[in-house]
């Protein structure tokens, strides 16, 4: 093993990278594209092509009942929504196939083009920053990033005790330092998308003016109407069919359950 | 994944230069313009921002005509509303008129990014003129006596100090904007100690207030009311914009005042021996004992608010002030792709933030997609103004050359007492036909439109669908809530365990070398007596008993940390009884390593039966010392 230190330090990286992401391969057996499956997204393209919104969008919606959650099916399905003037399903369909594509210059333009604008009321100015950065990667791509540093930066440590020469030691001490504090900045990010994501839950109103009230039930007084498309924070458990919701502006109010829908993983 | 990386090692990187665009106000101002030589005044820049960007630094003008007393004194004010803040810093100089004449301050300077500020240069009027004698306000304002608990300095200062409040015009219209001034009047010579605003802060429920000057050091002027003269001070002046009609009285100001109070007051109280002279005024108490703190209070002054007179013209939305208007487009052609952004200007003075969005004519052949509206506040000379721009961005819904009209805005001029019609000239605009897409039907926020849920057709351009799917994702849970994920994160843990183990182990090893020859005697053992099995194979008698006297010699050497070349017979018999080995075993290790030495020595020979029985013996040998040693 002294014999060739750099050789074997590598060697010893890319077995432990190996042995952590194999199982990753395995995990992308589960994406494929049976032809069945392609065969009925082009022709809900095709369907689209022609104006047929309704029926494009039945098939897409076929897809996404049968468990694919491609983030172009989202995004067509958002389309013919908002083709067919369901604003609410259009921002509800963009918004999720944004949390699997954070980067798609088309779904946020689209998303930006119909939700309402108190979906987008200011932030923090500190957080601005930090929120474009936590909305470049998804939570999945966060997580792997993550996990990579955190591979590295251990690999880097345990290659620092394992090596005997002062000078590989100093050089594998110095990596493992700078992997450890990237995987931190990192793993900061991912708390943030997975707070967002998993641990508060998002849901989208569906229909336009949705009255929000001060209580749960509909002898509560009449707080505001909710264009579709709001997207709101669900902030208690339902009482008796209604739920709080948090809108984006940080005012709270009651809201029928039947009438928003949750982004989350279903 | 390379891709990842890279964008998540350079976004650091570019943080810091994620900024935003910097709206910047700057006025410079005094408290006032006319004084006497030898008088204070203050001298204040402000500049403010709705951006968190640092806030450029001021390039005073001269004050060569005046004395600074001093400054420039800073002060910084932070609002955060809906999440954003703003941020105004104020300097603060004050300044000292040495002689008579008029004098002009020149416009401070400011650069912000690569645009230049300037403020409004101010004339100040030095005059030597006396102070024209003023009637006393006192009875026809109802100002307030000062309050003190001290009833003989109470009937002292009544009169001789007194707090007043001037309102710039006490029959406003709705929406006309009235100064309102605080100034403190006290004879001259009167010990005033210390003035601070009191806990109660005045209320404007019926106005919209915008603070003009806070004192942050009293300035005193002399002025001459019935014969006395008195030294006043501005103490606040703010701008109040009425918002309803009727009569209305602002909230006081109150003041808490801590005079020197004459001793003749409290020595009645004392023991006659500190009416020794020893003891008179010019020895400071100091215990603060002959301070007296007085409470004086601005009087009510009631205001008579107008309502706007009727008939009001049918275009009027509201605005009260003295308005110019103006409009423009972005641009003279366009297609019918293209998005234009018509900007309507008024500027003027008045409550800028309270002019209203002008109505809109009907737009032939445009679709108003959105209105935004940016008031740009300035006070000159104690007078509200500025300018308020609204931009409607319009998307053409037909080719051909076509005309924006004219926009007519009726607003009110209280100084005029009557409405005037504002109109603006028509626009005219080519469009192409570009590659414009049919229609869509898009319901729910339209901008243009405030019925939402209602089918509103506009030409909602969003981007077309996406055929690129090379493989289908089935639904999952993310990967931070799949198991193995998770489990699969103990690896790097287990290795970096493993590895100190073993930088452990290495250390211990080559610290204890009798450890470590212990640790490894059963391998070196091992290889030897299988060497002597080839031997054994292969019938050479000499090479298998060398190999097996090695093999034993060499793991009791190991074991015992001895050398094996120097270890007798003898020796190892008495080194393993002190180790409590039984005789029994130790005799057959003696037999055994005799037999192997008089093989190796003397030309005795063995069958092979007995060789192998003799290799059985040592791997036994071998095999149970493991345990025992």
């Amino acid at each position: 093993m002294s014999r060739y230190p750099a050789k074997n330090g590598l060697l010893s990286i890319m077995m432990c990278l190996g042995a952590l992401f194999m199982p990753l391969a395995f995990a992308e057996e589960t994406s494929f594209a049976p032809n069945d499956i392609k065969a009925q997204f082009d022709h809900a393209n095709q369907l689209y092509d022609q104006n047929k919104f309704d029926k494009a969008r039945e098939i897409y919606e076929a897809l996404v009942s049968q468990g694919v959650n491609d983030p172009v099916v989202l995004y067509n399905l958002g389309n013919a929504s908002a083709r067919m003037g369901d604003t609410g399903s259009a921002v509800f369909y963009y918004t999720r196939a944004l949390r699997l594509a954070p980067r798609d210059r088309d779904m946020k333009e689209n998303l930006y083009r119909l939700e309402p604008s108190i979906n987008r009321s200011n932030s923090f100015f500190l957080l601005r920053p930090l929120g474009w950065v936590k909305n470049l990667l998804s939570l999945d791509e966060w997580s792997l990033l993550t996990s990579l540093l955190f591979v590295l930066s251990c690999a880097f440590l345990g290659l620092k005790f394992i090596h005997k020469k002062e000078r590989l030691i100093r050089i594998f001490q110095k990596a493992a330092i700078f992997f450890s504090l990237l995987f931190l900045v990192h793993a900061s990010f991912l708390s943030f998308r997975m707070y967002e994501e998993l641990i508060v839950k998002t849901a989208i109103v569906m229909k336009g003016d949705t009255l929000a009230r001060s209580g749960p039930g509909d002898q509560f007084e009449e707080l505001y109407k909710l264009p579709a498309g709001t997207k709101v924070r669900i902030i208690s458990k339902p009482q008796n069919a209604w739920i709080r919701i948090r809108l984006m502006d940080g005012r709270s109010a009651f809201l029928p359950l039947t009438e928003i829908r949750n982004v989350g993983f279903e | 994944m390379i891709k990842i990386l890279c964008y998540s090692l350079i976004l650091f990187a570019l943080c810091p230069l994620i900024g935003q665009s910097q709206d910047i106000n700057f006025t410079a101002s005094v408290d006032r313009t006319t004084m006497s030589p030898g008088e204070e005044f203050a001298y204040t820049i402000r500049i403010s921002s709705d951006s968190v960007k640092g806030l450029p630094e001021p390039k005073f003008p001269s004050f060569a005509d005046f004395e600074i007393l001093s400054g420039p004194n800073t002060s910084q004010s932070f609002q955060f509303i809906n999440g954003s803040m703003s941020r105004e810093i104020v300097y603060t100089t004050i300044l000292r008129s040495k002689r008579t004449g008029e004098f002009t301050i020149e416009p401070a300077l400011i650069r912000a990014g690569n645009k230049e500020m300037k403020s409004e240069s101010i004339k100040i009027n030095v005059t030597q003129t006396p102070s024209q004698n003023l009637p006393s306000p006192l009875k026809d304002e109802n100002i307030p006596s000062p309050s003190t608990s001290n009833e003989d300095l109470k009937k002292q200062l009544e009169g001789n100090l007194f707090f007043r409040t001037e309102i710039s015009n006490k029959t406003p219209y709705v929406g006309e904007p009235v100064v309102l001034s605080y100034t403190l009047y006290a004879l001259k010579g009167l010990p005033l100690s210390s003035v601070s605003p009191t806990d109660q802060v005045p209320q404007y429920g019926s106005f919209l207030k915008e603070d003009l000057y806070t004192a942050q050091r009293l300035s005193f002027r002399e002025v001459k009311i019935d014969d006395k003269i008195y030294q006043a001070a501005l103490i606040k002046q703010i701008i109040l914009v009425p918002t309803k009609s009727g009569k209305t009285t602002p909230d006081p100001l109150s003041l808490q005042i801590v005079i020197r109070a004459p001793r003749q007051q409290t020595r009645s109280s004392r023991h006659p021996f500190f009416d020794d002279p020893f003891f008179n005024d010019s020895f400071p108490d100091p215990f603060g004992r002959d301070m007296e703190r007085v409470l004086v209070q601005s009087p009510l002054t009631e205001m008579d608010v107008q309502p706007l007179p009727a008939p009001r013209p049918e275009d009027f939305t509201g605005t009260v002030g003295d308005y110019t208007i103006s409009s423009s487009v972005d641009r003279r052609k366009a297609t019918m792709d293209d998005l234009i952004t018509l900007s309507l200007s008024l500027n003027g003075t008045g409550a800028v933030e309270g002019v209203l969005e002008p109505r809109l004519p009907a737009l032939d052949g445009f679709e108003l997609y959105e209105t935004k509206a940016k008031a740009d506040k300035k006070i000159v000379a104690n007078t509200l103004g500025g300018s308020k721009t609204f931009d409607y961005v319009l998307r053409p819904q037909k080719s051909g050359d076509l005309e924006i009209p004219g926009i007519s805005y009726a607003i009110f001029d209280p100084k005029k007492k009557s409405y005037v019609n504002l109109k603006t000239d028509p626009i005219r605009i080519a469009i192409d036909a570009g590659t414009a897409r049919a229609p869509l039907i898009i319901s729910g926020p339209s901008p243009a439109s405030s019925s939402e849920g209602e089918l509103v057709e506009i030409n909602a351009d969003i981007n077309y669908i996406k055929r690129d799917l090379r493989t289908l994702h089935m639904r999952r849970s993310p990967l931070l809530e799949a198991g193995w994920f998770l489990g699969l994160q103990a690896l790097p843990i287990l290795f970096v365990l493993g590895s100190f183990y073993f930088m452990r182990r290495r250390y211990v090893l080559e610290s204890d070398v009798g450890l470590a020859r212990r640790l490894r005697a059963r391998g070196v053992a091992g290889r030897r007596l299988k060497a002597a099995s080839i031997a054994l194979s292969r019938n050479n008698s000499d090479a298998f008993y060398t190999e097996l006297a090695s093999a034993l010699r060499g793991y009791f050497g190991d074991k015992l940390n001895r050398e094996p070349h120097g270890l007798t017979i003898e020796e190892l018999s008495i080194m393993l009884k002190d180790r409590g080995i039984e005789d029994e075993w130790i005799k057959n290790i003696c037999d055994l390593l005799e037999t192997a030495d008089a093989v190796r020595y003397t030309p005795v020979s063995h069958t092979p039966e007995e060789m192998r029985n003799h290799y059985d013996q040592a791997s036994k040998i071998i095999q149970e010392f493991s345990k025992k040693l």
